[in-house]
């Protein structure tokens, strides 16, 4: 076998690959030919990094170089001064705003504070190629659990490492697997939750994208260990490279003899098949996903019976996301403790989020659970964009709530945040600033759970569609207290008596607004005014006649006509016309325009 | 069934474990409100309004779907709960157009009524009257749309108890709406066999009845009686709404029986529409070609007359309705066998009957039943239809192939001569010609016994034969069409024997017999020879129920015959232009009496309306025939039903039976 | 092409014999830098590099980073070869040559000693 000297990794997950990773790719492997290091220099397509925001991305070895937002033009200087020559290009390198750049990846401070356990290979190994995870241990986890492991024994173990389920739900994985374990049954199902469809969550699309194979073994692993023999990965089609790296990634397994009949000769079999979704956040929901898996209506049922005992064609089936799997072959090799000894007393281990919002450093990270908000905000996203103010997290995506400044010392886990009434849902966090109105905030998640709601029970139905009307009213201008309290009374109605999850979440983005901003509620009220300048209707715009240089493009540009004036009069907007659309203000190349 | 105990609203209920929370409480009558759940259908847990509190679980429960535990304390009328379930109301009323004031189910709607008992006195959100159509397409069924609040019963009933699952939802949440096939009109729908099952369950006036719904609501009638409809074997189990004197609608009953409470398009349009029609309500003579009215006494007397002197000479004969009640038939068997000796005497499906008969015969004379009732389909893994086409003949047992096969996953496979009974969910389906058919049972016979299929030509016959074999409850069903020849039917239930099939009751076949009490008839007025047609009549009785226009055959009869005493309830015509003496009869829901039904029962057909005019039922007429023909009226020894539906050796005993005995 | 993984055996071999799939990606190797500046290039620094490879390679080492550097002024010297083992000196090695790769393999990298008489400087 071939040593390649230096190993050049280029990022192929979806977000580089959209900003052109994939020509970069194909352009080293070209200057590489021509210079003649295709015997030395070997480039590596790999998985999502996290840094998403600095993409493309790529890093050389072994140095542990980290260059950002690579261009085809960029990779003749990197092959013929770094890979020939051995001198770095600074120009591509990290840098925080005025400090000096940083060549290493280890010390950027994104990832500085990261610990990652279920993206450990993101980023490392050429996800289409078995044998780079195995060159990493790969289902060397599994082999312990057959060779050395009784089913039981492999559920202490998960039960010792205190593993929460990553989905959202936070239900003790190691309890969770011996119902299914203890369920009567000659066939069961275990399944792969990975519709991932909370808006701008992607965690589990990283981890398929960049490591199926950590998927495909902690689902061996727990096959294993409850007895499964068939299970399926239901994956969103929206994400096709992840369906695409499965589908390969079980060929590989199988071809392997680690997926299908007598695994490493131990008797124990299982099949996994991908089955993609269709457009439905509501078919992430445990018992709806299993619908559609039959082939009916992707629609929730209520639980008793719970699937553990009777799930999938009415047989007991083991469901987990993604990223719950993707711990389970670390939990093994590494042994339960090792989990357990990150974390906090209740929740172990790390969790996975996609950090996005009002923050420099945009992506995804990997933490230790326990660490504080202010440390993910500041330390890891580099703080809000632009200096300005802090002013919330929204966690948990459209099931989730929003936390506050007095928060920001919280250690994020699943009882600190439940106590303050937000969920750690399956690890979105918004980062939002002044700028941010909580009415709007709170409108973006509720257009979404109204437009996904199934329609199968009347609260979250019709209750979703009247509370979204209720916001649009308030951000409107035209809401009334008697609105207000309409609203929190129908959010709590809706909370409690949805039949599923998307409608019992549904509220929350409003529940948790409304307790602590609710100074903005009545502010958009009782004084018609939204002070962060994002409700439209609520802002109003007006021309500095100072600053006005009369160039007539803000009339130009008016729908309603509302903006008169010439080359000798400073232009003036009719408040009564304006429809308050912002477009003059858009389009004003003068800044002449004030909103507020 | 082991016993649980629990606590519902500070009551000590006894329940059975497996039971719901709803189901104990409906048992020990604590009312709990509900709108998408109904018995007989699997409970959805989606309108929510009967959910509870459950001492220690912080989850707000649907007691429909919650099986109920020992010890467990429950509350199902806190505060909270009637708040959320009048806000859950309200934002009903307020999505969709629910006015009740043009609606015909107001005052009759179950929505409505939920309303009124939380107080619902107005609604705290704004109207959206979202806009959805209102679907007039189907020629009976009406489905506005507007008045939907997605409670799922007609998806169920039409999925899990007709089978035809033309009802699902289309788009999602706010948007979601019912539609036929995939996103048809109900009136366009290919499935649709218009049972009007949706539209008994609808809670609301979504679905409705065209013809009955301004007839009279369920709680404007007068009377409410249960009977059953005569018109096909079946005898499904009816509610009969009364309102002056009409049937204003008529509904299945026993909700939690095999067929779920589901009725026909015959039974649900036929039988209400049977009380407007224009009666015969008094005896009439004929002269020349008009009648005239005239007494009971004068008319019997010359229809005794000419009944007696035609059959001093032989040459009396009558034909009888398939739907008289057992009474009446063993009555009649009584005159014209035992006091009259009358040899010719028939069901107006004689024929049918007769290879039926003769085709039993083998089995019957082994004391064994040598059908089974029609809800084993249920039970079945295989179902064969032989000849049959069970939509037309008895249309619930269609319904039961339906769900056993799309629901149950048994198997169906059909042998016919034309057509396919269940397109498109048929397993082996072969289309022979009419002579082939005899040959091809037989050869199945073997096939199956031996366990070798080379006489078989086909490969779709192989494969069915092998798929008998391997059945274990495998169940046919036998067209009317079979009985043209008894032995086909010999055959057929042959091939049940040796393929395994019989249940506890009989051999598992299912004949298609037709009238509603075809099985009766069969035992009593049915003749050994077919003689309709055939022989000179000098006189002959008919007693019709009206209810099915008469064969070809039977009017030439009546036609040929010197003369015709015909006693039915309707002004009928040809029917009533064939009279010498017209007689009065009493309507079907003028009687009562028994059926001998497919379902395996003996059931009671109950006046739902009593006579207006002095009608004088079967027995009464020839109570008094007899005695002007001085003939006594012997008892008659023939019990019907007791011979039909007693195995008197364990069907699986049963014997082969080799054709020739036929 | 691909064998079935019978038993922990046979995981194992497949893993050690793709262990250099992966191990260049660590940063934490001992590791042998080699002068490619302009001068080192003329000097022969390549065929250098080379044979450091084909050395490691017939050893079957699979842990030992190969990097390049640019030109750190010792042209005289070139071709210079550093060896780093982590948590010990630095040491340059200058004027290198094809014979000399295989001594300071063997005897630096794997056995730890510093090949003195062809050692021109260290740093921490």
């Amino acid at each position: 076998m071939p040593i390649y000297r230096s190993h050049v990794l280029v990022c192929g997950g979806t977000g580089c690959a959209s900003s052109g990773s994939n020509e970069v790719m194909d352009t080293f492997k070209e200057e590489i030919s021509s210079l003649g290091l295709e015997e030395e220099v070997l480039v590596v397509p790999t998985g999502c990094h996290g840094m998403c925001e600095m993409g493309p991305i790529v890093v050389v070895y072994p140095e542990g170089t980290f260059y950002c937002r690579v261009t085809p033009e960029d990779v003749k200087e990197i092959a013929e001064e770094h890979l020939y020559k051995g001198r770095v290009v600074e120009r591509l390198l990290y840098q925080a705003e005025e400090a000096p750049s940083i060549p290493n990846y280890k010390e950027i401070p994104f990832y500085g504070k990261q610990e990652r356990v279920a993206l450990s290979n993101c980023g490392y190994i050429n996800p289409d190629n078995i044998e780079e995870y195995i060159a990493r241990d790969g289902y060397a986890g599994l082999a312990k659990v057959l060779t050395e492991m009784k089913p039981e024994d492999v559920i202490e173990e998960i039960k010792t490492s205190g593993l929460r389920g990553r989905g959202g739900g936070g239900f003790p994985t190691g309890l969770k697997w011996s119902f299914c374990a203890r369920a009567q049954g000659d066939l069961k199902y275990i399944i792969c939750n990975a519709d991932e469809g909370d808006p701008g969550a992607f965690m589990d699309r990283s981890i398929l994208e960049g490591d199926p194979h950590t998927v495909l073994e902690g689902m061996l692993i727990g096959a294993y260990a409850m007895g499964a023999s068939e299970g399926y990965i239901y994956c969103r089609a929206e994400y096709p490279l992840a369906i695409k790296r499965l589908k390969n990634a079980i060929k590989q397994a199988e071809e392997y003899g680690l997926m299908g009949e007598d695994i490493m000769g131990s008797g124990f079999s299982l099949h996994l098949h991908v089955k993609e979704g269709a457009g439905a956040f509501v078919c992430g929901e445990e018992t709806a996903l299993m619908a559609s898996i039959e082939g009916r209506r992707g629609m929730p049922r209520p639980r008793p019976p719970f699937p553990a005992n009777k799930g999938l064609w009415d047989k007991p089936t083991n469901i987990n996301n993604v990223e719950t799997w993707a711990n389970v072959p670390h939990i093994i090799r590494r042994g339960g403790s090792w989990f357990a000894s990150m974390g906090t007393e209740k929740s172990k281990g790390t969790k996975v989020f996609a950090l996005t919002g009002k923050v420099n450093h945009t992506g995804l990270v990997e933490v230790p659970m326990g660490i504080t908000l202010r440390e993910i905000v500041f330390d890891i996203g580099g703080g809000i964009l632009n200096g300005k103010k802090f002013k919330a997290v929204q966690i948990g995506g459209p099931s989730g709530g929003c936390l506050t400044e007095e928060h920001l010392d919280l250690p994020v886990s699943y009882e600190s945040l439940a106590e303050v009434g937000a969920i750690m849902g399956s690890g979105g966090l918004v980062v939002m600033d002044e700028d941010n109105c909580m009415i709007d905030v709170a409108k973006f998640f509720l257009e979404f759970t109204q437009k996904e709601s199934c329609g199968k029970c009347s609260p979250c139905r019709e209750g979703t569609k009247q509370m979204l009307l209720l916001l649009n009213k308030i951000s409107d201008g035209n809401g009334t207290m008697e609105d207000l309290q309409t609203l929190e009374d129908l959010a709590r109605m809706v909370k409690d008596m949805s039949l599923c999850g998307l409608g019992q979440t549904a509220p929350n983005p409003i529940l948790t607004t409304l307790r602590y901003f609710r100074d903005e509620y009545v502010a958009h009220i009782k004084d018609k005014k939204c002070f962060a300048g994002v409700c439209t209707k609520l802002v109003s715009y007006t021309i500095d006649p100072e600053k006005c240089k009369k160039c007539g493009l803000c009339a130009k540009n008016c729908p309603v006509n509302c903006i008169s004036g010439d080359r000798q009069t400073p232009y003036f907007i009719d408040q009564e016309a304006c429809i308050k659309c912002g477009n003059c203000y858009e389009k004003c190349p003068f800044g002449a325009i004030d909103k507020e | 069934m082991s016993e649980i105990t629990l606590t519902i609203d500070g009551k000590e209920c006894k329940g059975n474990a497996g039971d719901t929370i709803l189901q104990v409480a409906q048992k020990h009558d604590i009312y709990i409100p509900t709108l998408c759940y109904l018995e007989g259908l699997s409970p959805m847990g989606s309108c929510r309004m009967c959910v509870v509190e459950v001492e220690g679980s912080n989850k707000l429960l649907t007691s429909c779907t919650t099986p109920a535990q020992d010890g467990m304390v429950v509350f199902s009328k806190t505060e909270k709960l009637f708040n959320y379930r009048k806000q859950i109301l309200e934002l009903l009323f307020a999505g969709r157009n629910h006015f009740c004031m043009f609606c015909s189910q107001s005052g009759d709607c179950e929505l409505q009524r939920l309303a009124i008992e939380h107080g619902m006195d107005s609604v705290r959100y704004p109207y959206l009257y979202h806009d959805f159509d209102n679907d007039a397409t189907s020629e009976h069924l009406q489905m506005d749309h507007n008045r939907c609040i997605l409670c799922g019963r007609c998806i169920r009933v039409c999925a899990e108890k007709v089978g035809a699952h033309t009802l699902d939802l289309e788009q999602r949440g706010w948007n979601a709406k019912v539609i036929s096939d995939l996103g048809e009109m109900l009136g366009n729908s290919e499935t649709c066999v218009s049972c009007g099952a949706c539209a008994q369950v609808c809670p609301t006036g979504t679905i409705t009845l065209r013809e009955f719904v301004y007839r009279g609501r369920r709680n404007d009638c007068d009377e409410v009686v249960e009977s059953i409809c005569p018109l096909c074997s079946m005898g499904c189990e009816i509610k009969g709404y009364v309102r002056t004197g009409s049937l204003a609608r008529v509904e299945g009953s026993n909700l939690e029986g095999p067929d779920g409470g589901q009725l026909c398009h015959k039974g649900r349009w036929w039988l209400p529409e049977s009380t407007e029609r224009e009666r015969v309500s008094v005896p009439m003579i004929r002269e020349g070609s008009t009648f005239r009215e005239a007494s009971w006494e004068e008319a019997l007397e010359l229809a005794a007359g000419k009944l007696k002197a035609a059959n001093s000479k032989g040459r009396a004969g009558a034909i009888v309705s398939g739907m008289s009640t057992d009474e009446e038939l063993t009555m009649l068997n009584s005159v014209f066998k035992s006091s009259m000796n009358m040899e010719y005497m028939d069901c107006f499906s004689g024929n049918v009957l007769r290879g039926f008969k003769k085709g039993f015969k083998p089995f019957t004379e082994q004391g064994i039943r040598p059908f089974t009732a029609a809800h084993n389909i249920l039970e079945s893994d295989l179902v064969l239809t032989l000849e049959a086409d069970p939509q037309e003949e008895a249309p619930v047992s269609a319904s039961y192939v339906r769900v056993n096969t799309v629901r149950n996953g048994g198997k169906l496979a059909n042998i016919s001569t034309g057509g396919t009974p269940f397109k498109g969910i048929t397993d082996v389906d072969l289309n022979i010609g009419s002579e082939d058919v005899l040959d091809l049972l037989t050869k199945l016979v073997e096939a199956v016994k031996t366990g070798k299929s080379e006489t078989l030509e086909n490969a779709d016959a192989e494969r069915l034969a092998i798929m008998l074999k391997d059945a274990e409850k495998p169940v046919i069903v036998l067209g009317g069409q079979l009985a043209d020849d008894a032995r086909k039917v010999t055959q057929a239930v042959n091939l049940a024997i040796v393929s395994g099939g019989t249940f506890d009751d009989g051999i598992a076949t299912v004949p298609m017999v037709r009238s509603g009490n075809s099985l009766a008839a069969l035992n009593t007025v049915v003749s050994d020879e077919p003689w309709v047609n055939e022989v000179d009549l000098d006189c002959l009785f008919v007693s019709s129920t009206g209810l099915v226009p008469e064969t070809p055959e039977s009017l030439e009869a009546m036609s040929m015959s010197r003369f015709c005493i015909i006693q039915t309830p309707y002004m009928v015509n040809p029917l009533v232009n064939m009279a010498d003496v017209l007689l009065p009869a009493p309507a079907w829901y003028e009687r009562s009496g028994h059926f001998c039904t497919l379902e395996g029962e003996r059931r009671k057909i109950n006046v739902l309306v009593p006579p207006k005019t002095e009608l004088k039922g079967l027995s009464e007429i020839f109570g008094t025939i007899t005695e002007k023909m001085g003939l006594p009226m012997n008892s008659s020894d023939v019990r019907p039903c007791e011979n039909i539906y007693t195995s008197k050796v364990s069907p699986d005993k049963a014997r082969t039976a080799v054709l020739e005995e036929v | 092409m691909a064998n079935k993984i019978k038993n922990l055996s046979d995981l194992r071999k497949i893993k050690e014999s793709c262990a250099d799939l992966t191990s260049t990606r660590t940063t934490d190797n001992k590791t042998i830098v080699i002068g490619m500046g302009t001068c080192g290039i003329a000097a022969g620094a390549r065929e250098i590099m080379n044979e450091v490879i084909n050395e490691l390679q017939k050893r079957g080492i699979s842990d030992v980073a190969v990097q390049t550097t640019g030109c750190i002024g010792m042209c005289q010297r070139e071709p210079l070869l550093d060896v780093i083992i982590p948590g010990k000196e630095r040491i340059t090695y200058g004027n290198v040559s094809k014979e000399d790769v295989q001594r300071i393999i063997a005897e630096h990298v794997v056995n730890g000693r510093i090949v003195q008489d062809l050692a021109i400087g260290r740093a921490d």
